[in-house]
């Protein structure tokens, strides 16, 4: 069987990794507070920025901790304009038009990393994502230890936005009813595309990081919306100890049937706990509690 | 229900041409390309009527095509004649559904979009994993092989067969009471239920009966393929066959999957030599589609009329 080292360091390695799992799903998780509606492309963006921080790399030589100077307010700007001049438009539809052109942009997206990136798997490699820390015998990159520390970071910072600033507090009133927001004077509209704008930053952080610890194909993008969704179901939305309990098990499900069935077997897990989840709490989620 | 108007008369010409089309030596090309019409009506037919009609946006209808297209596969191993394989395979393919049914019919709009997704997703990785023999050359990501040959003019009649009796099933269950509650359901589930309608009922047979012609058309188009892999029967492409030609049609229409096939076996052909570009080119059009005309090319016709 598995020697006992290696099933306690997957477990330490689950728990590191949750932390960033717990970013991906706030970012979808604000999304889905506002504007009610699953961004499916939100995985696809986060290897967006894993691909420009490639880019970055590769080519100009960039960190890709430091190309997030840019990446930061691009990704900001796709968000702020995807909103005000596509989604918004597709919201007054139907409730079902959203779906279709976020599955639409996530398809494309997709097409587009597998022509300008070719399909092999590719990581950022830098000289700190290599060391690994010695506790013998269990041996820890050093590069989990930054994600959990910088998610900790993303996260605490992200609830003192909502807590104290107007917009955040604009955000979270048109999360709990966005009719009502309307009333108080809110423009819905802007705080909208605010919202996706934060969300596809939340993305930009996420991804570099996600970039710097794992390999990624034009594809994973769909393997992160999993896991972005599995976090929001279990974690709720808004809720950042939710979120965080949520990365954690979505990243104990990655690390454990890795090391105990083959990494094949990863997303297959990862989707049972996202169906277990969905069938447990859909309905809670829905009511917003 | 089927009186001698003006309207039907053409459709029985149309069929009866459609019927000795094959025996017109017209060379196989043109048989391929009205086989993969067929196909790809009927599986635009049933994911409008359950997304456009009863509001079920499933994402994972390629569940279902892998299902049948595995079930297929192995049947034809097992030494079965195939046409009792392609029935047994609808059959399977709505049995898989009936069970999965109760959990993703409880959860709603979005939830059972991701819902289905979630599924195909985890049947992608399962069959690409699943490896029940000793032999690497068959199952797991290599796949398994079709072990029929049945010629494309004989798929072609029962691929129109199918077309013929899908085409039939809609027009009943959108004129029966059992299709005014589905339309009600996507309406307002809250108040359909409250009006009498067994929203889960009515939510279950669809699903089922949506399955089952999914399963059978893909079993038939798999055994001209001649080859099953995990990639391709669940893959996104089937799901953005039929939501392309949905909204190019216009969702939740009769006429709409007539016309969206047609274009998108077009399209396909005109696509086929920018491999590439092709998902991205049919991404960008069900974008602008969407926003621009919502309700496809029915919609512009009824708004005109």
């Amino acid at each position: 069987m598995v020697p006992f080292e290696v099933l306690v360091g997957s477990i330490i390695l689950g728990i590191l990794l949750g932390g960033l799992y717990a970013v991906i799903g706030l970012g979808l998780s604000l999304t889905f507070g506002v504007m009610k509606i699953v961004n499916l492309a939100h995985g696809d963006f986060l290897v967006l920025n894993c691909y420009l921080a490639y880019s970055c790399m590769s080519i100009l030589g960039i960190d890709p901790v430091i190309s997030l100077l840019f990446l930061v307010p691009a990704m900001f700007a796709i968000g702020f304009v995807l909103q005000k001049f596509m989604l918004e438009r597709s919201l007054r539809i139907d409730p079902n038009a959203p779906l279709l052109v976020t599955f639409s942009i996530s398809i494309i997206l997709q097409n587009l990393f597998l022509l300008i990136w070719t399909p092999y798997s590719r990581g950022l490699i830098t000289s700190y994502s290599l060391i690994s820390l010695k506790f013998e015998p269990i041996r820890i990159p050093l590069i989990y230890l930054i994600d959990l520390i910088v998610a900790l970071i993303i996260v605490f910072a992200l609830r003192a936005f909502l807590k104290r600033t107007y917009l955040g507090i604009a955000i979270r009133a048109s999360s709990q009813s966005w009719k009502a927001a309307h009333l108080v004077g809110i423009d819905t509209l802007k705080v909208r595309a605010f919202a996706l704008g934060l969300a596809l930053i939340l993305s930009a952080l996420s991804g570099v990081f996600i970039g710097l610890t794992l390999p990624f194909t034009p594809t994973s993008g769909v393997n992160y919306l999993l896991i972005a969704f599995g976090v929001l179901m279990i974690g709720g939305v808004g809720s950042m100890i939710g979120s965080i309990v949520g990365g954690v098990i979505m990243g104990l499900t990655q690390t454990l049937s890795g090391v105990l069935l083959g990494a094949g077997w990863q997303i297959f897990f990862s989707c049972i706990v996202i169906i277990i989840a969905l069938l447990i709490r859909s309905e809670r989620i829905v009511k917003g509690r | 229900m089927i009186g001698i108007t003006p309207r039907n008369a053409m459709l029985a010409i149309l069929l009866a041409l459609l019927v000795i089309f094959p025996l017109l030596n017209v060379g196989t090309y043109w048989l391929f390309i009205l086989f993969l019409y067929f196909i790809y009506f009927v599986l635009t037919s049933m994911w409008n009527l359950l997304a456009g009609y009863s509001g079920l946006v499933s994402l994972g209808q390629p569940s279902f095509i892998g299902i049948a297209a595995y079930t297929l596969g192995v049947l034809l191993m097992a030494g079965l004649p195939p046409y009792l394989c392609i029935i047994i395979s609808g059959v399977t393919a709505a049995a898989f559904c009936f069970l999965i049914s109760f959990p993703l019919l409880r959860m709603r709009g979005i939830f059972f979009a991701i819902g289905t997704l979630t599924i195909s997703e985890a049947l992608r990785v399962f069959f690409t994993n699943f490896k029940p023999t000793e032999e690497t050359a068959i199952w797991g990501g290599a796949g398994i092989p079709i072990l029929a040959r049945v010629s494309l003019t004989e798929l072609y009649y029962i691929a129109l067969f199918i077309c013929v009796i899908s085409i039939f099933l809609l027009r009943y269950i959108l004129n029966s009471k059992f299709g005014l509650g589905l339309m009600a359901i996507r309406d307002n589930e809250t108040a359909a239920y409250s009006c009498g309608v067994n929203s889960f009922k009515c939510k279950l047979y669809v699903f089922v009966i949506v399955s089952f012609f999914t399963g059978i058309i893909a079993s038939i188009f798999y055994l001209f393929q001649g080859h099953v892999e995990p990639f391709s029967v669940f893959g996104i492409s089937w799901t953005m066959i039929m939501l392309i030609a949905a909204v190019i049609g216009g969702i939740g229409t009769f006429e709409g999957p007539f016309i969206g096939a047609a274009i998108v076996v077009f399209l396909h052909q005109m696509l086929a030599k920018f491999a590439g570009l092709s998902l991205i080119i049919e991404g960008i059009i069900i974008l602008v589609i969407i926003l621009i005309a919502p309700k496809g090319i029915m919609g512009v016709i009824k708004r005109k009329a």
